[in-house]
């Protein structure tokens, strides 16, 4: 399958770079990891060969496209944390919680129902421990 | 030596309000679909780790060992399993419910679970006396041997369709466990330019991203909606009556309940075997020594006694070979052993000869949140239908951010995040294209316990240590053990299926 091909392609390159790091190391600090990407390389070397053999026999090819609609939620996960980051996690989640909940077709009330109920959640949460509040309302004029 | 067989923990109040509340907030994530016990063990984690050690394994496994029976209740009454463990519990527990006999199934799912519950943790303590005798002839070589057998063990057991991806995610999780500074040649490695990294990968952004995350993300994005069907839920009237009888019913099938223990238990101890296989193996053991005139998935009661006292009985005996060796054979018992890690605690024989009463205590408080989380489950079986029905897209938005904040608060760090993320999509493609990624939790919890004791054989023996008579012993039961038990559970799951 072309993903994997490409999902194990980028672990090698990882593993690659951390083994050529690992030989700045003294050998007691760098055998370790260079045995285990020794054995990676093995492995994905196989999982690779099968994998191309799999592609060519045309079977298992990946028909899953995901259409960019339905993409939408992973990309707010994704951007949560530059939401947070900006905005802090008290705005930020809540922006998070409400894009999400109308993304689904939640009524408004229901929106801002559970949307409060995450506010109360972070609020405790912010009792016990210090939440920051995002670089747009810690600039000062 | 002191076998401090009732360890002074349990005389303590606070440790049963920490267990009540591990069993209400397991309870719920026995039921809702999506998640389950690996879920909200990741989630308690960084909010866990604060509390004193006995707080935080009453909270965590009593919590567990009282959610079996919730877990069951949903695979009964709403042919909705909570995990693959409970599976084999909707085809004669569904199909009672479907006669409008759930009073049964449940009756008996209850007893079977208080059972297996408390006889599985009284042998596992009994053994831990027996192993205790004999911790004191392993050496590190010794250690090192078993803690490798328990990672390739759980390696085959654990990738059944692809056994080089599932080795191939146990190396990668070592690998990852070689980030950060390494005490055991004191040099900082691979910190890819960060000193973020230094302590190594945090393990909650890992666990978080790697376990939890990509099911939320792979259900998102498909946008399923559940649809609960509760047209054969009718708690009222005779189900109370049919309760009690199925209650008693267990006990009529007595050979049918021990069976399943003794394969709870052995299965348990393998490394990799899991819960689901000892439940399967509880139930095609029932479909071989059941007397009752019914036949299996037809609505037989020891369709529902074999695999719930297999599941109940299966997590102490989970739970040994990670206190007694390091080994653990399940991502559950990984973040267990990795919790005991932060806590300051190295787990394996040394942790056993110097803090026995412990691991007795780890033993007695799942006996105990077996019997209150049971008890409780039975009080709570009107609420179920009504936690069940609440859509996920409802309750999911709301465990992303209680799991951004439990990262955030870990170090304060918004780099966890970042990692967060990382792991999520590590975790998303291993998943999608067949890896892993319990194997790769598990390697990444026991990388830098090996590569120690790698060290420390190294230094004391070399090689020669492989020529040791008492080594070559260890290496030969060792594989027989290996090579027996999973001929017998492939051909037992062949059965079964």
């Amino acid at each position: 399958m072309k993903g994997e091909i490409i999902f194990v392609s980028i672990l090698l390159v990882v593993a690659t770079y951390m083994l050529y790091e690992s030989f700045k190391y003294p050998l007691l600090a760098g055998l370790f990891p260079s045995l285990l990407i020794a054995t990676l390389y093995f492995l994905s070397a196989s999982i690779l060969i099968n994998s191309v053999k799999t592609r060519r026999g045309g079977g298992a090819e990946s028909t899953d496209k995901v259409r960019l609609l339905q993409v939408t939620p992973a990309v707010l996960i994704f951007l949560l944390p530059l939401l947070i980051y900006l905005l802090g996690f008290y705005f930020g989640i809540a922006v998070f919680q409400v894009l999400l909940l109308k993304y689904f077709r939640y009524s408004w009330v229901k929106t801002i129902l559970l949307t409060c109920l995450t506010e109360l959640m972070t609020y405790l949460f912010s009792l016990a421990y210090p939440l920051p509040i995002g670089l747009i309302f810690s600039m000062t004029p | 030596m002191t076998f401090p067989l009732f360890p002074e923990y349990l005389f303590s109040l606070d440790i049963y309000f920490y267990l009540l509340l591990g069993v209400l907030w397991f309870y719920v994530f026995g039921i809702l679909p999506l998640v389950g016990t690996l879920q909200g063990l990741v989630i308690l984690i960084p909010l866990v780790y604060r509390l004193d050690i006995p707080q935080a394994f009453a909270l965590l496994l009593g919590g567990v060992a009282g959610m079996w029976l919730a877990e069951s209740t949903a695979s009964i009454l709403l042919r909705i399993p909570g995990g693959p463990v409970t599976v084999p519990l909707i085809m004669d527990g569904f199909e009672l419910t479907r006669r409008g006999r759930a009073g049964l199934a449940l009756g008996a799912a209850a007893s079977s679970t208080l059972v297996g519950g408390i006889i599985s943790p009284l042998f596992c303590m009994f053994l831990l006396s027996i192993v205790l005798l004999v911790l004191r002839f392993l050496g590190p070589a010794e250690v090192l041997l078993i803690v490798l057998w328990g990672l390739i063990t759980s390696a085959v057991t654990l990738s059944e369709k692809d056994r080089r991806k599932g080795i191939f995610s146990a190396f990668l999780g070592l690998l990852l466990s070689t980030i950060g500074f390494s005490y055991a040649s004191q040099v900082p490695r691979f910190l890819f330019g960060t000193y973020e990294l230094w302590e190594g990968i945090p393990m909650i952004p890992f666990f978080m991203g790697v376990l939890v995350m990509p099911e939320f993300v792979r259900y998102l994005v498909r946008g399923e909606k559940y649809v609960v069907k509760t047209e054969y839920l009718h708690l009222t009237g005779g189900f109370f009556k049919d309760f009690l009888k199925g209650f008693r019913e267990t006990f009529k099938s007595i050979r049918v309940l021990l069976q399943s223990i003794v394969i709870g238990i052995i299965v348990g101890i393998m490394p990799g075997a899991g819960l689901a296989t000892s439940s399967f193996l509880g139930y095609s053991q029932a479909s071989l020594t059941t007397k009752r005139k019914e036949r299996l998935g037809e609505g037989n009661l020891d369709g529902v006694i074999g695999p719930q006292a297999a599941i109940a009985a299966g997590f102490p005996g989970d739970l040994f070979p990670t206190v007694t060796f390091a080994v653990p054979g399940s991502a559950s018992m990984a973040i267990i052993l990795g919790l005991l890690m932060i806590k300051g605690l190295t787990p394996g024989p040394h942790m056993l000869a110097r803090q026995a009463s412990l691991v007795y205590y780890m033993y007695w408080i799942i006996m105990i949140g077996c019997v209150i989380g049971t008890l409780l489950s039975i009080l709570l079986l009107p609420l179920i239908a009504k936690i069940i029905k609440v859509q996920v897209t409802t309750w999911a938005p709301i465990l992303i951010a209680l799991i951004f904040i439990s990262t955030y608060i870990d170090r304060f760090s918004f780099f966890d995040l970042l990692l967060l993320l990382i792991f999520t999509l590590l975790g998303y493609a291993m998943e999608k294209y067949g890896f892993s990624t319990a194997l790769l939790v598990i390697g990444y919890v026991l990388g830098d316990l090996i590569e120690t004791q790698a060290m420390l054989v190294y230094q004391l023996y070399g090689l020669t240590f492989l020529l040791s008579s008492s080594t070559l012993i260890l290496v030969v039961i060792l594989t027989l053990v290996t090579v027996l038990s999973l001929r017998a559970m492939s051909g037992k799951k062949g059965e079964g299926s």
